[in-house]
């Protein structure tokens, strides 16, 4: 034996309302033109309403794309330029030693450090030589603008 | 298609290769090749779905359209455009009715004077939402007066309850004692006496 649940009426109504949305489907142009004649309504004027809709919904569509478009140009814009910046590490390092080298303070401190076992790990210093880097080139493009 | 179907696409990538379902190209080619005819259904389907929403003439075909073309549904490639945009014609209009109903309660609870009387056990299942149940009772409310319109015309009453029970095709004929002809002319009655009696919609 199998147990049906009752459907509510909202599941009703629902079936009702896709029934007729069905039959419009499904009815024949004729019938579709009597459908509106009857409440003196223009067929004309209705389809000329939807071509509108569909336009809209076309140039919509085309606007969001060409915005959609623009970003991802800009990101790959971004990311290119970021590419191109990048220094091989041993040119930036060279550059960071000289302007190390003009600054006493920093250099104090960097020896005072090593001195107290606390200097930079190898990988700190590379770490600060990229940054150096990405400073540099930051630098560059606001002087660029 | 159905209509009652209820699978609910994943949203698309832009760019995303569509291999199951309409690219945005061909959705728009599609729509440009729909003739008045499909223009009129989409037009008429538009009307009867409006009903218990805020949506005005014109905004659920464009809701359905965008949604089709930016990918927001996915159109199936074996499932007909315009099946496919009453499907979700209706899908928008379901969401829109019950984002109401709980707006509705909501407003209502708000009010001093005005709390929710009903006790568990009077509730018709007790699975069901307080905004369930406002819609439940909508429902029953203009299912009964959809009867009521058709006393003396007992193969329309006979064609309202099919529907309700989801019967459609030979099990509709079956079950009615129809046939094929005296359904569409019983369908058709239906259709325009409901059109002319809510104008704004089927349901409410």
């Amino acid at each position: 034996m199998t147990s049906s649940k009752r459907p509510t009426s909202r599941e009703e109504l629902e079936r009702i309302e896709d029934a007729l949305a069905q039959s419009i489907l499904e009815a024949s142009p004729l019938a579709l033109r009597e459908d509106l004649l009857e409440d003196n309504d223009d067929p004309e004027k209705r389809v000329a309403e939807i071509d509108a809709l569909i336009a809209r919904a076309k140039a919509e569509a085309a606007k969001k794309r060409l915005e959609h478009a623009k970003l991802e140009l800009a990101e790959w814009r971004s990311k290119s330029a970021r590419k191109q910046e990048a220094v091989p590490y041993e040119v930036a390092r060279k550059r960071f030693d000289r302007a190390r080298a003009g600054d006493a303070e920093f250099a104090a401190k960097l020896t005072m450090a090593a001195r107290k076992g606390e200097g930079l790990s190898e990988r700190d210093f590379e770490g600060l030589v990229e940054d150096f880097s990405d400073l540099e080139r930051l630098e560059r493009e606001d002087s660029d603008r | 298609m159905s209509l009652t179907s209820s699978a609910e696409p994943a949203p698309k990538r832009p760019g995303e290769p569509a291999s199951e379902h309409l690219t945005a190209d061909e959705i728009i080619a599609a729509l440009d090749a729909l003739t008045s005819d499909d223009k009129l259904r989409l037009h008429l389907i538009e009307r009867g779905y409006l009903s218990g929403t805020d949506f005005k003439p014109g905004d659920l075909v464009h809701e359905a359209m965008s949604r089709a073309i930016v990918g927001l549904r996915r159109c199936p490639r074996d499932v007909a455009l315009m099946a496919f945009l009453a499907q979700t014609m209706r899908s928008v209009t379901h969401h829109e009715r019950k984002r109401r109903a709980a707006l509705r309660r909501a407003e209502k609870a708000l009010k001093p004077g005005q709390r929710d009387d009903r006790t568990p056990s009077e509730g018709k299942s007790d699975d069901l939402s307080p905004e369930d149940h406002l819609l439940e009772k909508e429902a029953r409310d203009l299912i009964q007066a959809m009867h009521s319109h058709f006393v003396g015309d007992e193969q329309a009453q006979l064609v309202l309850m099919g529907w309700a029970d989801g019967l459609r095709g030979h099990d509709l004929r079956s079950t009615t004692g129809l046939d094929q002809a005296a359904l569409d002319y019983a369908i058709k009655r239906i259709r325009r006496r409901l059109k002319k009696l809510y104008p704004n919609g089927w349901a409410p």
